[in-house]
């Protein structure tokens, strides 16, 4: 075309005729292809005929013909193309990283356990509180010790491979939580809180035997063996793969997937794509209803959008509520939305002169405009955040978290109260969190109101982490989701004295107290009172203003079925397929 | 020419040490933790601390700059706190992508801006004239993120003619075997044309955004120069000769226009080495546009210097080019020889 233009253009130059330039078109190419599968055999026959694992690469190879009538059924399963709501950055399990990347290891990596899945009325697959079901253990059992712990016994399945074809065994499974413990991330950091904290409580009693005794009875223990933090690790290949400087083989899995779960990782591209092919040994093979997973980053949410509506992408996360707003119109789109116990809060420094008097603190928190945000910033894709035990949150008490509401004369009356005129404030807020600032612009807004100047600074995400951490922001927006959803593991991190993630400097002895007490229980009534009392806590001493609880939501084509939400909020690719002939 | 060569290496050399140091020492005086980012939300001050230690971030930075010269002397531009993976692979994984979209969208700058620029010259304030004016400015106020979504908008979800942004090629397609990491280019070697078309079709918007808008200033400076070489004593004394105006056209007054136009020509592939950021956002393009961007975000230093590093040798090598062609374009530029007054 450009040649033809040059053409057009000496000739008209010289005096020659002018032509009309020859359209271009090009068709995209389709986005997902059928994969032809054999149907793969159910874990219950694979353990019965127990065949020596096949390697990835053998079985390439081999791609042996099938011949039985059973096998001859040609199964046709979609490929998912997801983008998700950053770029996956490295797929390290035991290293913090982004969204993008935790699905991917979320996909790669197979607890001992998982949620049961109970399918609301939208058809989404809602991860159960209560009910727990073996994954990468066939059956387990959670009894009481006498020394007020428990002792959980798993059952290996026998016959689940890695994807390159080694067996899954108890061994491979201490491994993972031996190098949470002594490894150089942050999972360590985690454990205490179901009572974990030396190697010796994980044993290897057989190869397909493996035993947890903690020291306390913590409601979270069921749940945190559901992460995927604490999936299959094969022991032989990171043994192999260890240096004297990376005795755990961290730099080894930055790339790469070392996981018996559905999915293994045939490319990881940081920042451009991920692929996500099925795992012939994982032990459910023949029920995952796709054939893999390809994730593509699209950083622009207008083009993911855009993308999602043409059918070019079947799922997204990331697309920001104004966005959201305008696909519930379109028939193409489905929006999965539901609440979350997430929390987005209005952080104040207590260690930075004037939010270290509490009027000053009540007195902005009776200013934040909480609906106004919820309507305005989050296009109604969130629920009231309500404390630092949320709204959707169990044990969260209504009678105070209602309480958190915009009043004016209240904050005005307490800005006097505290003695302060002529207030100015710093508002930091990410770059990278769009919401976050519109928010601060209505928050600024408000306390101009009650005759509070706010300065909002919109800071690149590592300044931003710097100078929450060295104190030097009097008010910032901040949000947090606990794995586990269990309110007093939110309350502990956030707002316990001397958290590192405790960023608004918060410290009351008897507020710890009832958090630690409400921890290590699991009788319901008692965690119901002393949540109650320490939410009170919470609200007299205007810790922060909770501004909302996001939904957590999924954008897919319309043609798309089986989207997950689970204890993490990070997406599950397992069960999610498109609807036929759609 | 080898005593050019000779001295341009050594200015180079210097060159690249001044952009080593100027580089290092702004990356250091940016605010922000990286290591707070990288150890997320369960930040102890021990973690934090094991971090920096980890990518030599707690050392005094006159160990960190000696450190980081020795590894970059050898080719080793530090490890990406981010990804944890090393930089210049990083960079050179991404570089082809950035170098095809700068290659392209500068080609089609050049062919639409280059003739355009002639034609209003020769046709002086008629309404081929206005109307490249009107088209280069056009050019110069449109904003590449505004265009890129407005031709993705109508010629990929409305019209359907070209794939949506999602990159260099579908994202079922298999890339090419890299030879070059140009996948058009890639792709025709290996005689996959029906690759090569895919390739071209990803290449299409993100390239004539960027194309529309460099073309203005190409326009402008083609055109500016033809007038002023047609104005020329030369130029008219030709004409009164009877020379044929397309001869005078191309031989007397483009060859002329020439060396401004390959100044400016030089500036904007340059600056495209870059990776246009905007662009390769709106387009999910895998450039390292898009990876400084995430770079900067999180306060990744390593990747950052490294980049602007690799951006500044690249430079580096397009103006001894540029030079080469002054030369070829003018003969009577000789490379090497000292200009006496």
């Amino acid at each position: 075309m450009a040649a033809l233009l040059i053409v057009v253009l000496l000739a008209a130059a010289c005096g020659g005729d002018e032509e009309e330039p020859a359209a271009t078109t090009a068709a995209a190419s389709p986005t997902t292809a059928a994969a032809e599968e054999a149907p793969a055999t159910t874990a219950a026959e694979m353990e019965e005929d127990e065949a020596p694992a096949t390697t990835a690469a053998e079985m390439e190879e081999e791609e042996a013909p099938t011949t039985t009538a059973a096998m001859e059924e040609v199964v046709e399963k979609p490929i998912i193309v997801a983008s998700l709501a950053d770029t996956p950055n490295l797929i390290e399990l035991h290293t913090f990283r982004t969204t993008s990347a935790y699905a991917v290891t979320n996909a790669v990596y197979e607890p001992l356990i998982k949620q049961d899945l109970v399918e609301q009325a939208n058809g989404l697959l809602q991860g159960s509180f209560v009910d727990h079901h073996g994954a990468g253990a066939e059956t387990f059992s959670i009894e009481a010790t006498a020394d007020g712990g428990f002792l959980a016994t798993f059952t290996i399945r026998q016959g689940q491979t890695f994807n390159d074809g080694t067996p899954v065994t108890a061994s491979d499974y201490k491994y993972v939580f031996d190098r949470s413990i002594e490894g150089p991330g942050y999972i360590g950091l985690l454990l205490p809180f179901v009572g974990i904290a030396s190697t010796d409580q994980i044993r290897v009693i057989d190869d397909y035997t493996l035993e947890i005794e903690t020291t306390v009875q913590s409601p979270l223990f069921q749940r945190f063996l559901t992460f995927q933090v604490f999936g299959a690790m094969n022991r032989a290949e990171a043994d192999a793969n260890a240096t004297e400087d990376d005795a755990w083989a961290f730099a080894y899995y930055n790339d790469k997937g070392g996981g018996s779960g559905p999915y293994w990782v045939s490319r990881f591209d940081p920042d451009n794509e991920v692929v996500l092919e099925p795992n012939p040994g994982y032990w459910d093979a023949a029920s995952l209803p796709n054939a893999g997973v390809i994730i593509r980053p699209i950083p622009d949410a207008n083009e993911k959008a855009r993308l999602i509506a043409a059918g070019e992408i079947d799922v997204a996360t990331g697309i920001p509520p104004r966005l959201l707003a305008v696909l519930e119109d379109d028939p193409n789109v489905t929006i999965w939305a539901s609440q979350t116990t997430g929390v987005h809060y209005l952080a104040m420094n207590q260690t930075i002169a004037p939010l270290d008097n509490v009027h000053v603190r009540k007195a902005i928190v009776n200013a934040v405009p909480y609906r106004a945000l919820i309507d305005n910033v989050m296009y109604g894709f969130a629920s009231p955040a309500g404390g630092v035990v949320t709204s959707n949150m169990e044990t969260w008490d209504s009678s105070i978290g209602d309480q958190f509401r915009q009043d004016l004369d209240a904050a005005r009356a307490h800005l006097e109260q505290s003695g302060m005129e002529d207030l100015t404030l710093l508002l930091g807020v990410r770059e990278s969190r769009l919401g976050d600032q519109e928010a601060a612009v209505l928050i600024q807004d408000a306390l101009r109101q009650i005759g509070v100047t706010v300065d909002v600074q919109i800071l690149p995400d590592g300044d931003f982490s710097g100078r929450i951490n060295a104190n030097e922001l009097p008010l910032f927006i901040h949000d947090w989701f606990s794995w586990g959803e269990d309110p007093f593991y939110q309350m502990r991190f956030l707002t316990t004295c001397g958290q590192f993630v405790n960023y608004a400097r918060f410290c009351d002895e008897a507020y710890d107290a009832l958090v630690q007490e409400g921890t290590f229980t699991t009788d319901p009534a008692v965690r119901q009172s002393v949540s109650s009392q320490a939410q009170q806590i919470f609200f007299d001493q205007a810790v922060w203003a909770p501004l909302w609880s996001s939904d957590r939501t999924s954008v897919t084509h319309r043609c798309v079925t089986g989207v997950v939400q689970d204890y993490t909020r990070i997406p599950v690719f397992t069960e999610m397929s498109k609807i036929p002939g759609c | 020419m080898w005593s050019y060569l000779g001295r341009r290496l050594l200015v180079s050399v210097v060159t690249v040490a001044g952009i080593v140091v100027v580089v290092f020492f702004i990356m250091r005086i940016l605010p922000g933790d990286a290591a707070a980012v990288r150890a997320g939300p369960y930040a102890s001050e021990e973690k934090l601390e094991q971090i920096r230690e980890q990518f030599g971030l707690s050392d005094p930075v006159p160990t960190q700059f000696v450190n980081y010269v020795r590894d970059a002397v050898r080719g080793d531009l530090g490890t990406s706190i981010r990804t944890g993976g090393k930089v210049t692979e990083e960079l050179l994984i991404r570089l082809p992508a950035s170098l095809e979209l700068a290659f392209y969208a500068v080609l089609l700058a050049v062919l639409a801006g280059v003739p355009v620029g002639i034609v209003a010259a020769a046709r002086r304030d008629t309404w081929i004239d206005r109307a490249a004016r009107v088209v280069a400015v056009l050019g110069s106020s449109m904003a590449f993120f505004w265009l890129g979504l407005m031709l993705t908008f109508l010629f990929f979800f409305r019209l359907g003619w070209f794939p949506g942004p999602v990159g260099r090629l579908a994202i079922t397609t298999e890339p090419p075997e890299t030879i070059t990491g140009f996948f058009t280019v890639d792709a025709a070697l290996a005689g996959n044309w029906a690759l090569m078309w895919e390739a071209f079709t990803y290449l299409a918007l993100p390239a004539v955004t960027v194309g529309f808008v460099l073309s203005a200033p190409i326009i402008k400076i083609v055109r500016s120069s033809m007038i002023e070489t047609l104005d020329s004593e030369y130029v008219r004394t030709a004409r009164a000769l009877g020379v044929p105006h397309r001869e005078v056209l191309f031989r007397d007054g483009f060859r002329n226009a020439l060396i401004p136009v390959t100044t400016a020509i030089g500036i904007i592939f340059g600056y495209m080495l870059g990776g246009n950021i905007i662009v390769e956002l709106i387009f999910a393009w895998p450039g390292v546009g898009r990876y400084a961007y995430e770079a900067l975000r999180v306060n990744d230093l390593e990747a950052l210097q490294g980049f602007v590093i690799v951006v500044g040798l690249l430079y580096i090598v397009l103006n001894v080019v540029i030079d080469f062609v002054y030369s070829w374009i003018d003969p009577r530029i000789k490379l090497g020889q000292r200009v006496v007054a």
